[in-house]
This record gives structure tokens, sequence and C-alpha cells, in this order.
């Protein structure tokens, strides 16, 4: 006849002592060891505070439909330019080659937020003139709505030049944002929200491109054309045109923002102590077993089952 | 878990077992395998006018499911895509109520959503679209394709029983092709896809609303975003007086009176997007400027009739004292005139017969004389903003044709009316601001003397391409505090040299002419006050053995330290010392191949500020140290 166990339960063992004992002073410092050594392990590992995120949002981008157009015609130094604005236009006066223009928003995945952009240029030039370097400023204008809301104007730069002359630039790129600090987590941000060109001005100073960059390249936020592969044809026939054949994406980008709220930084703060606490509190309640069990120190032991005393 | 679970094998199970619901309608998606129709349609012509209003009255405008620009050329962004979604149902539609119909036939047509009869490359009327299996006007042209393009039509892909036609071809036994199209029907494993849809609005494009006189205005400023030709042409030149003030104001463009009677502006030539100069560019009322920008010409052709190189431009006009037609006329004053020879010598002449310097080519055809290479303007303004006079000065110089392009510089500076001479600048108040020339001076009996070089007297060398120090380069360029430089010059050693004399050339090449001994301790101390200059101590590295010592390098320490409150330190000068190192063995080992020798000449700035001590007592501080941001959220 075979035993099994047929049930099971675990027996509760008290240790007593006063309070003024060894054993008292132990666990007092077990406690202590057991609570905020996790807190010391994790802050430690580093990353504890975490005070930095990310989130991604496709932002809203349109073409403002602004652009500066200079190019190089020969080696001597000599140019064609053109612009939308006016007063650009007039500052140059000889050198304006107004050139034909074709440009186009899509919406790929109908969401209401543009994709890409799609532009061409054909700049016409006499049979003497040859390209030899593109200078084009695009201007765009940039919001995002997700955690805070940011409208500003943004620039984007395309620039290129080769030894040979050539009859077509293509580019190809997508407008990524450039982030120095990162963005608080909700409000209204319109610093930017002021045109990088200012097409007002009559001034020659105002559409010195070195001049432009410099004031913008001092903002927070920033967008540029990255991944951009330039392809350069070579080879042109003496009548035909110079063409810039551009398509700029619109991504989604990742913005980062710090994390202001408490208990945005306490939920993944507490993670990391709890997971800690854990090994600490199953090493410490084994020492205190051991300890008690075998009376290392000396204490009373109330047995599991009390015996009837009525 | 479970419930999830029930949710998805019922949903699957109403799927199969439904019954085929005709009324689905949906935006149609088509599949379009060849990207390339997308590309070729950048080549048409684009319609940039049309903003947003996808249709116009006279035109056919495409099935609403074809109008992606509807959506994209919404130039409102703050809407999301919600706004597209009709808030008119058909049964009382706003816009066919009130306006117009919007075709000429007086009826939109009718949404397309059985995929057999759609047909997105059909777009030649009445004769066959290559490679387009669902053209109906193909026949005999199929058994010439190799493929389908598209390929697949099918409808909204959020529908459950989602359809596809699937055009493919086929041989058939003698080798030429054939269109079998087949209809499949696709479960959409999404769990949350569209069994039926019961509001048909919400998955079509709202009826256009129809521009007419009244909503003109209101549907503009709606659809109105970013176009081409969106500045107007109405610039600053132009500017209505809104201030109505008989004076300039600070940036106003000013006007002048042309030979003929004409109004016109003062230009200031400046470089605009590239280096070369800009005639049109207007001078701001007390915008003081420096511009530099290069002109190419021919010099044998142009060097007597390209107006800008001649001075008569720059004083040939008249400037009107205000804004105001009625405001006195006052001509150009030329102050001074300086001619430059081709070597760089400059003397300069009586600045009363200005007429008699113009461009002229020199004999040898390759000679311009008198071109102007640099225009000095001083205005003088009074307080109510009014032009006094304006004086010119002017440097001629002549130019070779392989100097051409040349370079010219413009210089304009607006002076109030009392101050006689320029007045005395100051780099900082009271200590030095990053950036601002060194103030420099030479003590006498009664105290500082300053130059009057706006731009400070203590320079270092600035070469020119020829990189002779022997020759010496008349252009220097100051000191500015906090800005370390360096520069040099190489020296040609010939076998006949006198070395006293090169030592002594280059020293001068090195220092400049009028070399100060005395730098202001702060960047506005008076040259009353001798004590509130520092000393340039002077130290020289040399070896008394070599027969010929010749100064290598000269070098500039400034040391400075901050002085005053923490939160506003200003920046005083301690101590300057200059060091001269002359060459410690024999010049031969020191030059290279080609004989040459380099001569460098630098500037430092050493901060020597000790840092601030505390200006209370330490707070006690507990000494078990627990990092600064340990209780972060907390405190």
């Amino acid at each position: 006849m075979a035993f099994y166990d047929v049930y099971a339960h675990p027996a509760l063992i008290r240790y007593r002592t006063c309070v003024c004992t060894r054993a008292t002073l132990f666990v007092c410092v077990v406690l202590c060891l057991t609570y905020i050594s996790p807190l010391l392990v994790a802050y430690r590992s580093q990353g504890f505070w975490l005070k930095r995120s990310t989130y991604e949002e496709q932002p809203v981008i349109q073409f403002q439909y602004d652009m500066i157009l200079i190019g190089a015609t020969d080696t001597a130094g000599n140019y064609v330019a053109w612009s939308t604005f006016p007063n650009f236009n007039r500052l140059i006066g000889d050198n304006l080659r107004i050139p034909y223009i074709s440009a186009q928003e899509e919406d790929r995945n109908q969401d209401g937020k543009s994709d890409l952009l799609r532009l061409q240029i054909s700049i016409p030039l006499k049979p003497e003139e040859q390209m030899f370097s593109i200078q084009l400023l695009l201007t765009f204008s940039y919001q995002l709505f997700r955690m805070s809301t940011v409208v500003m104007q943004t620039l984007a730069v395309v620039q290129h030049s080769s030894p040979v002359p050539g009859s077509q630039l293509s580019i190809c790129g997508d407008l990524k944002l450039n982030q120095r600090t990162p963005l608080p987590h909700r409000g209204l941000h319109s610093t930017y929200n002021v045109s990088v060109i200012d097409g007002s001005s009559p001034f020659a100073s105002t559409y010195d491109l070195a001049n432009i960059i410099t004031l913008y390249q001092q903002r927070n936020l920033t967008t540029h054309l990255s991944g951009v592969i330039p392809v350069w044809t070579v080879g042109r026939a003496a009548n035909a045109p110079f063409q810039i054949s551009a398509q700029i994406n619109y991504p989604a980008d990742t913005i980062a923002y710090p994390l202001y709220g408490f208990w945005e930084m306490i939920k993944f703060a507490w993670i990391q102590y709890v997971s800690v606490l854990l090994v600490f509190l199953w090493v410490f309640q084994h020492i205190q077993t051991f300890i008690f069990q075998n009376q290392v120190l000396p204490t009373t032991t109330v047995p599991a089952f009390k015996q009837h005393s009525s | 878990m479970a419930a999830l679970c029930c949710l998805i094998i019922l949903t699957y199970l109403e799927t199969a077992l439904c019954i085929e619901d005709t009324n689905t309608t949906g935006n149609i998606n088509v599949a379009l395998r060849d990207t390339n129709d997308t590309s070729s349609d950048r080549d048409e012509s684009l319609n940039f006018t049309n903003l947003g209003v996808s249709s116009s009255p006279s035109g056919v405008p495409p099935p609403t499911a074809w109008t992606p620009e509807s959506v994209t050329a919404l130039p409102d962004q703050t809407e999301t895509s919600e706004s597209v979604i009709p808030d008119a149902t058909p049964e009382s539609p706003r816009a066919a109520a009130s306006a117009p119909p919007l075709l000429v036939s007086g009826v939109l047509p009718a949404p397309l959503t059985d995929v057999v009869q759609l047909c997105p490359c059909n777009v030649q009327r009445e004769q066959c679209d290559i490679s387009c299996c669902c053209d109906p006007d193909c026949v005999e042209e199929l058994s010439l394709f190799t493929h389908c393009s598209p390929d697949t039509v099918s409808n909204d892909p959020r529908l459950c029983n989602r359809e596809s036609a699937v055009y493919s071809l086929s041989s058939t036994p003698e080798g030429l092709s054939r269109v079998q199209t087949t209809v499949q029907r696709q479960l959409n494993p999404d769990v949350f896809c569209i069994q039926t849809a019961n509001y048909e609005q919400g998955l079509t494009f709202a009826t256009p609303e129809v521009p007419t006189e009244e909503n003109f205005d209101s549907l503009f400023g709606r659809f109105l975003g970013f176009f081409f030709g969106r500045l107007s042409l109405t610039s600053a030149l132009q500017s209505p007086d809104v201030r109505n003030s008989s004076g300039y104001q600070y940036g106003d463009v000013i006007h002048t009176v042309n030979a003929e009677g004409g109004q016109e502006f003062f230009t200031f030539p400046a470089a605009a997007g590239t280096a070369h100069c800009s005639d049109a560019n207007p001078a701001g009322f007390l915008k003081d400027q420096t511009s530099r920008c290069v002109r190419s010409f021919d010099l044998a052709r142009d060097c007597a009739t390209l107006k800008a190189l001649g001075l008569k431009t720059y004083i040939n006009f008249n400037i009107r004292s205000g804004k105001k037609q009625e405001a006195q006329v006052i001509g150009v004053e030329v102050a001074a005139i300086t001619l430059q020879s081709l070597e760089g010598t400059r003397t300069p002449v009586d600045p009363a017969d200005s007429a008699g310097y113009f461009p002229v080519l020199l004999e040898s055809g390759d000679i311009c004389n008198n071109v102007v290479q640099q225009v000095k303007y001083t205005f003088r303004y009074s307080e109510a903003g009014e032009i006094l006079n304006v004086l010119a000065s002017f440097l001629l110089g002549a130019i070779k044709s392989v100097t051409v392009p040349i370079q010219q510089e413009f210089h304009i500076t607006f002076m109030r009316e009392i101050s006689s001479t320029a007045g005395l600048r100051f780099s900082g108040n009271p200590g030095y601001v990053m950036g601002r020339p060194l103030v420099a001076g030479t003590r006498t009996a009664d105290g500082i003397v300053q130059s009057t070089d706006p731009k400070g007297s203590l320079t270092i060398l600035q070469n020119s391409g020829n990189q002779d120090c022997l020759l010496g380069s008349s252009q220097r360029s100051p000191v500015m505090f906090g800005i370390d430089m360096v520069s040099g010059c190489t020296l040609k050693l010939s076998d006949g040299v006198n070395c006293s004399m090169v030592s002594e050339v280059i020293l001068w090449a090195l220092k400049g002419q009028s070399f100060p001994d005395h730098v202001a301790s702060f960047g506005n101390s008076l040259p009353q006050n001798p004590l509130d200059w520092v000393p340039i101590q002077n130290q020289t590295i040399t070896s008394g053995t070599q027969a010929c010592s010749i100064p290598l390098s000269y070098h500039l320490e400034v040391k400075w330290t901050k002085y005053g409150t923490l939160v506003n330190p200003q920046a005083q000068i301690v101590s300057v010392m200059e060091t001269i190192i002359t060459n410690t063995s024999s010049l031969a080992l020191l030059t290279s191949a080609s004989g040459l020798l380099s001569v460098t000449s630098s500037v430092r700035f050493i901060d020597v500020s000790a840092s601030a001590s505390p200006g209370f007592k330490v707070p006690p501080t507990i000494d078990a140290k627990l990092p600064f941001d340990f209780f972060f959220p907390f405190v």
C-alpha cells in the first residue's frame, strides 16, 4: 500500500525577540539592504530616470513655391539666376534667366498629407553657354501636430557642381528634420514660422546664400535633404535647355521630446526597480530563513500549531 | 483572449456564409503594376491654377474616385483627412440646389463600382490602348500583347469581401495571345474589415461645391495655398509712407534725382547670390555697410565705356535730403581721390578736379588707368532724418588685363552732423567684446596717442598672392579681441643678401609701420589716463652666435581676465607680450630646396581669470553623496 501526498499546506513559524537584541538589528539591516540596494543597482546601471523619448510622425509639408536658382554658365564665373522673389530678380539684372518650372505634390496614400514633390525645372541656355553648377534653394512649410504643434518654414538646399558641363541634374531625396534640442511635449511652436528668405527686402544682403544658410542653421529645428545621390548627365545639345528634375519625398520623421510628466517617468523607473528588487527579496529571504531556522541569532520560536488552550 | 478568438471565428463564419452584398460601394483601388504610368504623367503640362477645386464647369471631371488631387492640393493643412468626408447627403445636395450643375450635361457620371467595368487604362476613344487588356476596342491587337498593364483592378481593400478583376494572357494553340478575365473574390483577413457599407457617402468623396459669385471668396480662402507668383510685385522701393515723416528712417531707401531729373534711388553695388556686383542694390538709411564684389569685363573693349569703372557714375546724381518730393536736393562732394599704381603705391591728388579722372586705356592696350577700386561714402544726417551732405572718397587704380575680374569695395557710413571727425570707437564698455579690435596707442609725455584708423593700430600682416615678405603688403588685418590668428610670408634668400636690411624689412612687415607700444586694458580706456593702458612687453629670443639674424616668427600673446560680477563679466587685458624669434642656426639649414624661408606672425589670447570664490559660507554637506538627479522627479 503506497503512500502519497494527499494534501499540503505551508506552516508559519514565528520567531520572537525583544527590541534591543541582535536579531532586531539584523532584521533592520536586512530590510535596508533589500529595499535600498535595488535602487542603487538600478540607478548605477544607467537609464533609471528616462528623460528623453521619441515619437514618429509624418509631417504636413507643403512646397511654398519659393525658390532661388543660380547656375554657373562658364568656368570664368558667369552665371544665370532666377528666383520667385521680384526684388532678387531686379538685383541680378542682365543675368536673369526665367526657367520653365513644373511642380506637383502627390499624396500617394490619400491621407491628406503630401508624400512627395516632383519638380521639373528647365533653364534655357544660349548656344555659347554651358552649365557647370547649380544652386537651388526651395522653401517648405512644415507642420507637426501629434505632441506639440510645430508650424515653421524650412529650406531645402540643392548644390551640385561638376567640372564637365551637363544637360541634366537629377535629384531624389528625403526631406528630413534636424533637431538640436528636444521639442517640448505640448504647446504651439511657431517661432520659426517666418520666411527663411525675406522676399520683401530690396537689399542684396538678404539674398546672400551664405547669409541665408548661416541664419537658417542657427535654428533648433531645420530640415535638410538627406540621402541625395545627384545624377549629372553629361552632354547637351547647343540649344537644349538645362533640366533639373527633383523628387523630394516627405517621409515620417522621428521627433525627440523630453519626458516631463511624473507618471511617465515613474512608469519606466518602477519596472526597473521592482525587477531588481525581486532578486534581492528572494536572496535575503533565504538568508533570513537560514539565520532564524538554525538559531544563529537567539530568538524564541512560536510553533506553527498552537495547542488548544481551551 | 477567448472572447477575441470567438470574435475572429464568428467574423470568418459570417464572411464565408453571408449573402453577397451587391450594394457595396467603395473606393476603387487599382494596383498599377507599371509605375511608369505615373512618371509619364509628369511630362504633360500641369495645370497649376487648379487649386483643389477639382472640377471646372466646362471640363469633364474624372470620376470622383479618381481625383486624388482634390486631397493633395487641399491647402488648409490644419484640417485632417476627415475634411473630405461629406457633410451633405445626396438626398439634399446643398451645392446642387443653389448652384448651377457641374457639367453642361447637368449630371455627374455615376461612380462605377463593378470591377469588371472599370478600365483605367482605356484612354483612347475608339482605339485600342496597347497592353490594356480591358479595353473593349482591342480585338485583333490582343494577340500582340505580351502582358497586361494593369493586370489587376480591385475595389476598396477595406471591404471584407473584396473583388478584383484579373487580366492575364494565355496562348492559343496558334501561338497568339488571348486575354482571360477572371473575377476573384478575396477574403479580407482583417478582423475590422467592412462587411456592409450602409453609409455610402463615407466611402466616396464629397460632391464638390461649385464656385458662384456668393461663395467664391470663402472657397478661395479655404483652398488657397501656395502657388507660383504668390509674391506681389510691390517692393519696398515703392513702399507707401505710412509714418508720414519728411525725414528718412532706419532702413529706408535713399531717394536720388538723376541728371535728367528722374526719380531714382541711391544704389550701392553689392553681391547678391554670387560674387558679382549687382548695381541695383539700394542702400538703407543708417545702415553702415561694406561690400566687396567683382566685375568682369573685357579690358580693351570696356575700359572707357563701362560705367561701373568710372568715378563719374558714383557721384553724378543728386540726393534728396528727405523722402518728400519737395525735399531739398544735394549733390555728392568728392572728398578725396587717391591714385594707385600697378605696383600698389598710392598718391593722393586734389579732389577738386575729379572730372579729370576717368578710365583711360593706355597706349599699350593692356593697362586701364583710373579705374574705381574703392568708394567710401559718408552721409551726414540731422536728427530729423534729413541728409545734410554726402562725401565720397575714391581709390582709383591702374589695372592690367590679368587682374580682371577686379574687386571693387564700397563703404557707406552715416554720421550725425555734430561729430566733426570719425568718433573714437570703443571696443567694449567697459570690458572688451569678442571680435572687436584691440585699442592700441603710443605713449607720449601727455598721454596716449591713438591711431586715427578706426580698425585699430595693432595689426598683423595679411599677405598677397606673391607671398614675399620683402615686397611688403599694404593689406593688414586688425588684431581682434579673443580671436587667435596666424599668417605669414616667405623670404627668398639670395646670395648677396644684406642681412641687417632684410631683418629690418621683415620686422617692419611683421609688426606694421606704426607699431604702438601700449594697449588699452579696457575696451573704453581713455587716452588721457595712461594708467589704464598696458605696455607691450618685448621679448626677443635670439642667439648671438649667428652672424646674420633674421626674425622668423613674431608672436603676440595677450593675457586677459574676467572682471566684475559673474552675471556680467568684463574682459580686461592684463598683459601683452610680443615675442620675436630669430634664427638660431645658419639660414642655409633652414631654407627649403628652392631657397624659401617661411616667416610667421601669430596672435594668441589667453584667459587667465581665476574662478569666482563663493560669496557666502559653504553650507554643510552630507558626506554620503547621492548623484544630483537621484530623486529627480520628486525634488
